[in-house]
């Protein structure tokens, strides 16, 4: 049904990954929105993402699939709900080089709740090249702490493979049935 | 089964088997079989399976019986033929029983007399209530070879009629390698398996400090390995010095490095082949404690879906395998490797009816998802 509003979310910190993830499915060039970085998130990446990024998928008789990537920085959050309603689920990328990753975590399961609660979410760890720690099987143990257990895939936001491995995941998560 | 690995393999040959039927029995006899048969050229055999349905099959016969007196023979057909000095195992085929009626056979060279397998439909029951009229014609040593171990192993067949191949991972390379990874992670330093291929010994080496494995043998070889019972392969480990080992791993270009958990969940999904591990039934309750890493791991059939499913509440293979269509052997596979990573308990609490599981709803975007995997998938 073309004009539908149908969307997938991602979310995370700052240099996790979102704009690349989104570029490696999109069926267009993604629309990113960056500004040079300014303050802590220069030391980071020299851009990044002050309203959203977008990418599409385009399925057969014109029907898409809306790829939003969420500003990272935390001053944005008031773009959040919006950017969530209309969700079909949320893929949070979390970087294993940062400092904090399962406070990232945190944070961003709690700016989300009211949407994971009805909803599927998958999580999608980056840079774990470069850091291997905190290792998956660490992360899954946190996300139960807070009593959720959803798919912890760790993945090379440049890699389609990966990021369409991720999307399956959360599919799957939300519609066993799929694939009968 | 400790005299199955001290043993020699007993070598077959066969009579009027086409070359399908042949690559058939070749992989019954290094899965079901354990090694302990392998097919062989007539000249060294020790026992032959005769077909008594293929077109030319009494002059095979006659030929075999001038050639080779003193040979036994196991014939196969769909009526008994009532053929002296062998062993008859009917058609449809049930491999537990024909492995049993070859291993009986060879036992029984030399004293030969007539004597009835069980059928291929008959259950392992079955098959102990067959043996007392085989005790009555048959000596001390027929009896054992014809008894079954209590616990599945080899094949079986369920109540549906579905064949399950079981397998104990420790008659496997997969045993040999959890043992050097446990002694890695004791010892806290690298441990060395080296395994024997063609006269040379190839290394895989488990370096607990990095997570890291580093093998010599190449992925296909491994999975050719992974069939083959361990009582065939030679086998040393040492511990390794962490020195030597980074030196070796600068040294040679042509190895495979990947993380344990990389390692271990490939070499079980090889050993199982769809074969479920001895200890489990298909009826026993499985929870997946969490997702595997399945974006970095050896791509098992439906990996996703039973993940999807088995994460959400404890299933039973053959009910998981029923709910999302798909072969039960997918299930097998995938929960023998999610085993191995020790991702999975399970109990014998048995939930092999739909009444005990929760079967989940089909999303009302049940058909745009679709639409989403068949994009990814094209």
């Amino acid at each position: 049904m073309p004009g539908n509003n149908h969307k997938i979310i991602f979310t995370g910190p700052v240099g996790s990954g979102k704009t690349t993830a989104i570029s490696a499915i999109s069926d267009i060039p993604v629309l990113k929105t960056d500004e040079n970085a300014q303050d802590m998130t220069k030391k980071r990446k020299q851009t990044t993402t002050v309203a959203m990024d977008y990418g599409l998928l385009n399925l057969n008789k014109g029907e898409r699939i809306h790829l939003y990537g969420t500003p990272g920085q935390e001053r944005f959050e008031f773009m959040w709900d919006i950017l969530t309603n209309g969700g079909l689920g949320l893929v949070l990328l979390l970087d294993n080089s940062r400092p904090t990753p399962f406070k990232d975590m945190q944070f961003f399961l709690n700016a989300f709740k009211d949407f994971i609660k009805d909803n599927k979410m998958v999580v999608g760890v980056t840079h774990m090249e470069y850091n291997t720690t905190p290792s998956i099987k660490t992360y899954h143990q946190e996300l139960q702490k807070l009593g959720i257990n959803a798919p912890i895939l760790e993945i090379d936001a440049r890699d389609k493979k990966d990021v369409e491995t991720l999307i399956k995941a959360l599919l799957y998560s939300l519609d066993p049935w799929l694939g009968n | 089964m400790p005299k199955q690995k001290t043993a020699a393999p007993i070598r077959v040959t066969t009579i009027g088997l086409d070359e399908r039927s042949q690559e058939v029995l070749r992989i019954a006899f290094s899965s079901a079989a354990k090694g302990s048969c392998i097919l062989s050229d007539d000249a060294a055999a020790d026992v032959v399976i005769c077909n008594m349905d293929s077109s030319n099959a009494k002059s095979l016969w006659d030929k075999n019986s001038a050639q080779h007196p003193d040979r036994p023979v196991v014939v196969i057909s769909i009526k008994d033929p009532q053929l002296e000095n062998s062993i008859y195992v009917s058609k449809p085929i049930n491999v537990t029983t024909l492995i049993s009626s070859i291993r009986q056979a060879h036992l029984n060279r030399g004293e030969l007399s007539f004597s009835k397998a069980s059928t291929a439909t008959a259950t392992h029951t079955q098959q102990h209530s067959h043996s007392m009229p085989l005790q009555s014609r048959t000596t001390q040593n027929k009896n054992k070879a014809v008894e079954e171990p209590p616990v599945p192993d080899g094949q079986w067949q369920d109540e549906s009629g579905t064949v399950i191949s079981y397998y104990s991972p420790t008659d496997f390379l997969q045993g040999k390698l959890q043992e050097a990874f446990s002694l890695a992670q004791r010892k806290k330093t690298a441990v060395q398996l080296s395994i024997k291929l063609n006269g040379n010994w190839s290394n895989i080496t488990t370096d607990p400090t990095h997570n890291k494995v580093i093998s010599e043998i190449s992925n296909e070889e491994l999975k050719s390995l992974c069939t083959t019972p361990i009582c065939c392969i030679d086998t040393r480990s040492k511990l390794v010095n962490n020195n030597d080992f980074f030196e070796h791993r600068k040294s040679d270009k042509s190895i495979i490095e990947d993380t344990s958990e990389q390692f271990l969940w490939k070499i079980a999904l090889w050993t199982s082949a769809g074969r479920l591990p001895k200890g489990m039934t298909p009826t026993h309750l499985i929870r997946l404690d969490h997702w595997p890493n399945l974006t970095r791991l050896i791509q098992s059939p439906n990996d996703i879906r039973i993940s999807a499913l088995l994460t959400e509440q404890p299933g039973a293979p053959a009910l998981i395998a029923k709910v999302l269509g798909i072969p039960i052997t997918h299930v097998f596979s995938f929960y023998a490797a999610s085993h191995a990573l020790g991702l999975t308990t399970s109990s014998a609490r048995n939930s092999a009816h739909k009444s005990s599981f929760s079967i989940p709803q089909k999303s009302k975007h049940h058909s745009l998802f679709g639409k989403i995997l068949n994009k990814f998938s094209s």
